[in-house]
């Protein structure tokens, strides 16, 4: 990731797909990492449920064009 | 030269620059004199990313030598700063705080750089934070390339975070102002931990070009300082239009408080609750003390509370699918695991695995909630919360152990404000406004959509009344 470019938020983005492969992954414990897994995943699991619970009018479209 | 007194290194921007005007000391002394003290004491706090020094010398000397012409460019002109180091800067290491991107470097400053560069102003450092601005989430303090952002206050507590280093770099006087970013609370908490000002301006007022992308929708930068005045000046120095960022409100920023609302006009939304029952004990009687301030300021104060939604699973929804489909090609590979955070790690893992539909369902509710917010802020002009319920944590304690969906939070309050501000780009400022168990405790104003001018009033009112910005650590 040390090659120079000019930069937009595209190009940033772009950039964050490339070039980070390869580098060694240090020892883990693997009970707490399951564990971790486990608790990202419940976290999916109770966000998704809290958000299908909101009342959303049939015409609400997403906040695409997003203005404050 | 002698050496620059102590209260140099803890005066604002504005007497700082108002010093190199007179001449009282160079803006070269000046920034050898940050730069110094950033080098030695940064890594106290985990602060600093990196030294800019000798880049420094080199604009503060191009400074000088426009003073000598009598060349003014405005309050920040030779006056040092720093930026949390996922920022952009030309030819240097930018790393978001991740060993993935230790070695990484751009080409191009980013934006709100160039645009201090214009304004005179001379970058000293880049500061430390928490990785990746803390996408996927994390659970320790830790969670950084320099360690645990410590705040200057008490060295066994956290800093805050994401801004870490921003906020303890100020705090300890070792820049006097730094740039930080907010998706979801990066200025507000670390700006109410280390006691200083910080402002989080409305979304897409301040070009984003050459900043780490974590959630495109709600990405923000914006100052960390001593004073509410020294904000207003840094934001209309890196504020206005940029065609390169895509979530550009095409806006400029005129610094003009004069032009504001009288804070008698004003009517100022408070929920009892935030401070009666969900503040922790010691520190109600400061943010108690806090608010009768702005009362005897002359504002109207009524009370309100956020309307009933589930922010912190709908933010979360958004942040994490806008920063897993960011860090895709980190997310799928081995450096992945090189993140200090295990929690982080499975968090940023899980993101992938955040539906379409999930995500369009949460930008649904996002559009209620921005609705919701707009009737609210036509209650009350400003509303004022505790910007953190809690002083600065210890170091070493699991951030994660609350409720998750921020959900069935009752009496509601404004407890979860600051969620609320970002999902719908508003601005907001945090003062510090007292002390309790030894730490600062800093208090919230969030306005409606562009209206930094307000606040920015409010809070140069209140600072010029109070001085618990003037306090200082032992460093």
């Amino acid at each position: 990731m040390s090659e120079a470019r000019r930069m937009t938020r595209r190009t940033l983005a772009a950039l964050l797909g490339a070039g980070t492969a390869g580098v060694a992954a240090p020892a883990q414990t693997q009970p707490a990492a399951e564990a971790d897994r486990l608790e990202a995943e419940a976290a999916l699991v109770r966000n998704s449920e809290a958000i299908q619970k909101v009342d959303v009018p049939w015409d609400t479209e997403p906040a695409f064009r997003f203005q404050a | 030269m002698a050496p620059l007194s102590e209260d140099v290194f803890f005066s604002t921007a504005v007497e700082l620059n108002q010093r190199l005007v007179r001449r009282d000391f160079t803006a070269v002394e000046l920034a050898r004199a940050f730069g110094e003290r950033l080098e030695k004491l940064g890594p106290r706090y985990n602060a600093l990313a990196l030294s800019l020094r000798e880049q420094a010398l080199r604009q503060a000397h191009d400074v000088d030598r426009e003073l000598k012409r009598g060349r003014t460019r405005g309050p920040l002109q030779g006056v040092p700063y720093g930026v949390k180091d996922l920022l952009a800067v030309a030819g240097r290491p930018t790393t978001w705080g991740a060993p993935p991107y230790a070695g990484q470097v751009f080409s191009e400053d980013a934006a709100v750089v160039r645009r201090l560069g214009k304004q005179g102003a001379v970058l000293v450092g880049k500061l430390a934070m928490v990785s990746l601005a803390g996408g996927g989430g994390y659970r320790y303090a830790a969670a950084s390339l320099q360690g645990a952002g410590l705040n200057p206050w008490d060295r066994t507590r956290w800093a805050g975070g994401s801004s870490s280093g921003s906020a303890a770099a100020v705090a300890a006087g070792l820049a006097p102002y730094a740039l930080g970013s907010e998706t979801n609370g990066s200025i507000v908490t670390p700006a109410a931990y280390c006691g200083v000002t910080g402002l989080r301006p409305t979304y897409g007022l301040v070009s984003r070009r050459g900043a780490m992308p974590l959630a495109w929708t709600m990405d923000k930068i914006g100052p960390l300082a001593h004073t509410a005045e020294d904000c207003g000046h840094v934001l209309a120095a890196i504020a206005g239009g940029d065609g390169d960022d895509p979530g550009s409100a095409g806006r400029p920023f005129h610094f003009a408080p004069q032009f504001a609302r009288a804070i008698r006009d004003l009517r100022i939304g408070i929920a009892p609750a935030d401070i009666e029952v969900h503040a922790a004990a010691p520190m109600r009687a400061v943010l108690r003390e806090a608010v009768e301030q702005f009362r005897q300021m002359g504002a109207t104060i009524v009370e309100l509370e956020l309307p009933d939604f589930p922010y912190s699973a709908v933010a979360s929804m958004i942040i994490g699918a806008e920063g897993a489909a960011s860090f895709a090609g980190l997310i799928r590979s081995a450096a992945i695991e090189t993140l200090p955070d295990r929690r982080q790690v499975e968090g940023l893992k899980a993101g992938l695995r955040i539906t379409a539909a999930d995500y369009l369902q949460a930008m649904r509710a996002r559009r209620l909630i921005q609705q919701a917010m707009g009737a609210l802020m036509a209650k009350a002009d400003v509303l004022l919360a505790p910007a953190r319920y809690t002083v600065a944590t210890k170091v070493d304690e699991a951030l994660d152990g609350g409720r998750a969906a921020g959900t069935g939070i009752a009496p509601r309050g404004f407890r979860m404000l600051t969620t609320a501000g970002n999902l719908a780009g508003l601005p907001a400022l945090v003062l510090p406004c007292g002390f309790a168990e030894g730490l600062p405790v800093g208090i919230g104003l969030t306005g409606r959509a562009f209206s930094e001018n307000t606040l920015l009033k409010l809070g140069m009112e209140y600072q010029r009344l109070t001085k618990y910005h003037r306090r200082k650590p032992a460093v």
